[in-house]
């Protein structure tokens, strides 16, 4: 009897701890898709406005993470970056669930009638804070393992400061190589915080 | 009262099956605060700041300091975020709600949180000294 109710219970516990972990694993899977550039993005629709030119584009991104995209217009071979990026619906808590997620992209063009009547809508890149960010205790480590890897002689903190109203931080370098610069190690450590996806995707778009 | 020599064992397993079952694998904690709640309370360190949504980007005139609008959705509260590639004079705005001035050179710059259960916009400064500011973003709202 006693072997019978010990049995029972290490089968429950061992069903109940395959059932965590294949969850867990599932998650994980989810998380680290892959990018295929073209197929996955689709222009929904644009807009010209007196002072500038809007374009919303859904993209299937790399992960759940909060990707930011940088996208390009080219008119009349003036290359114009986005000067604002919103992202649609971003209260709704389905959009962080969703790996879709469709963004606004805002391009500072003031429109005249000697303008080209078409453009070229580029798609750059899609960044995100590398595993969260440098202000998040994950992240830091993470970010700190990543330089690790390429520059093992460079050795940072970041520093956390609260004030009245709001905070800041900033990066103290604590080693580096002999003969590198601060500039030049603090930019190793900002390329570690971002983790990067270059996109190809472009298209003409109709200005008329 | 007899005990049987298996209830200890018993009872830790169905405790077990408990808290593995029930427990979910993304823990989701109780949020720091919500809504108006949140209003003034530094989100850095919290609940929020972790489940936070980046849900605008808007660069300065100088095409790098950038500011984002956050939105945590746990926590129905925006904030504004200034980042710059090196450390410099930076300032974080809730448009109409208030301003923080850092007092001294820094890479990222955050204010308090503001109820997010409405629209929120934000906007971002540079400048050579605290208060005097050049460069900005426009205002984005979520």
């Amino acid at each position: 009897m006693k072997k019978h109710f010990l049995f029972l219970g290490i089968v429950i516990f061992a069903t109940a701890l395959s059932f965590a972990l294949f969850n867990s694993l599932t998650k994980a899977q989810a998380n680290s898709s892959v990018l295929s550039a073209n197929n996955n993005i689709a222009l929904q629709k644009v807009e010209i406005h007196q002072n500038d030119i809007q374009a919303e584009l859904c993209i299937f991104l790399p992960s759940l993470e909060q990707w930011g995209p940088y996208a390009t217009l080219i008119v009349d071979g003036k290359v114009i970056s986005n000067s604002e990026v919103a992202l649609i619906n971003a209260k709704d808590p389905n959009t962080a669930k969703s790996q879709t997620r469709c963004y606004q992209f805002t391009f500072p063009v003031t429109v005249t009638e000697k303008m080209s009547k078409t453009a070229v809508l580029k798609l750059e890149k899609l960044t995100a804070d590398y595993q969260g960010g440098l202000l998040t205790e994950t992240g830091l480590v993470a970010i700190k393992k990543r330089l690790q890897e390429t520059q093992p002689q460079i050795d940072f903190t970041v520093v956390i400061e609260k004030g009245k109203g709001g905070g800041g931080a900033y990066i103290q370098i604590l080693a580096k190589p002999d003969g590198m610069s601060d500039d030049q190690a603090f930019q190793l450590i900002q390329q570690a915080t971002i983790e990067e996806v270059p996109e190809t995707w472009q298209e003409v778009v109709n200005l008329q | 009262m007899k005990t049987h020599k298996l209830q200890p064992i018993l009872t830790l397993t169905i405790l077990a099956v408990l808290v593995l079952t029930l427990l979910p694998t993304n823990s989701v904690f109780a949020a720091t605060c919500t809504g108006s709640g949140c209003n003034g309370i530094d989100p850095q360190g919290t609940t929020c700041w972790n489940d936070a949504t980046i849900a605008n980007w808007a660069w300065g005139s100088d095409g790098t300091m950038k500011n984002r609008n956050m939105y945590s959705p746990g926590c129905v509260s925006n904030w504004s975020y200034t980042l710059y590639p090196t450390a410099t004079y930076l300032a974080a705005e809730t448009v109409g709600v208030f301003r923080y001035e850092a007092p001294r050179t820094y890479t990222y710059v955050w204010n308090s949180m503001w109820d997010g259960s409405g629209l929120v916009c934000t906007r971002g400064y540079k400048g050579s000294s605290q208060g005097n500011y050049d460069i900005y973003s426009n205002s984005v709202c979520a």
